[in-house]
């Protein structure tokens, strides 16, 4: 599953660890999911999500296997 | 999101701490226990028993072993409960999604592993050792048997 967390962070300025310790995860789950190696559960889609005042589908790109 | 979790891991996680902290207690008891045990039946303190000398050696290794774990377990979470940023910095590490993940993937793999591994000792036991190879055996179904059952309730849990 691809994210657009990178480009988010980059446009509100926000660092990895910034939004590791906003959404209650370690700053290596944030790097995990920034490059596909990990897929996020629902809830910390919604967490991350909502951090950024968009939808999951705005922020997750979900890609059949 | 009503996902069902089991009562340790709804526990604050400063009561965990102090249960961990009670446990290494229960741990290093444990050792000292041991570790005077088979010192006491080597030496014959206690009559109707005796200890060959292997089992002395696995005995006090494994009272030596659980003085030393316990100890150590007991320091950290000691550590942990006297530092506030170090206990918020151990529950974001053991409640982390992706660690718990880390964590689940790397029992599921040992379990494919170590059955792989069992079933191969088998096999080779067999050609020289019967009675080792039956004792594999009961040890391989046994891992089965937990397997099963561990499914089961976890099937009714989710």
């Amino acid at each position: 599953m691809k994210s657009k967390i990178p480009s988010l962070r980059r446009e509100r300025r926000v660092t990895q660890e910034e939004l590791a310790d906003a959404v209650n995860v370690t700053r290596q789950t944030i790097i995990s999911l920034e490059s596909g190696r990990y897929n996020a559960s629902l809830m910390l889609a919604h967490k991350i999500a909502s951090f950024f005042g968009k939808t999951i589908e705005e922020v997750f790109i979900f890609e059949e296997e | 999101m009503s996902e069902k979790k089991f009562y340790w891991n709804k526990m604050p996680f400063v009561k965990r701490t102090k249960i961990r902290l009670a446990l290494s207690a229960v741990i290093i008891l444990s050792g000292i226990g041991m570790f005077t045990l088979a010192v006491l039946l080597r030496m014959g303190k206690i009559s109707g028993f005796e200890l060959s000398s292997i089992m002395h050696s696995f005995y006090t290794g494994l009272g030596g072993g659980f003085l030393g774990a316990g100890t150590v377990m007991l320091i950290k979470n000691l550590r942990l409960l006297r530092n506030n940023e170090e206990l918020k910095k151990a529950e974001l590490k053991e409640t982390d999604e992706r660690n718990i993940f880390v964590a689940a993937r790397t029992a599921q793999f040992t379990f494919f592993i170590f059955t792989a591994a069992l079933f191969i000792s088998i096999i080779v036991a067999g050609l020289v050792n019967p009675f080792a190879a039956n004792v594999l055996f009961v040890v391989l179904v046994a891992a089965f048997l937990i397997y099963l059952l561990v499914y089961i309730v976890c099937n009714n849990i989710y």
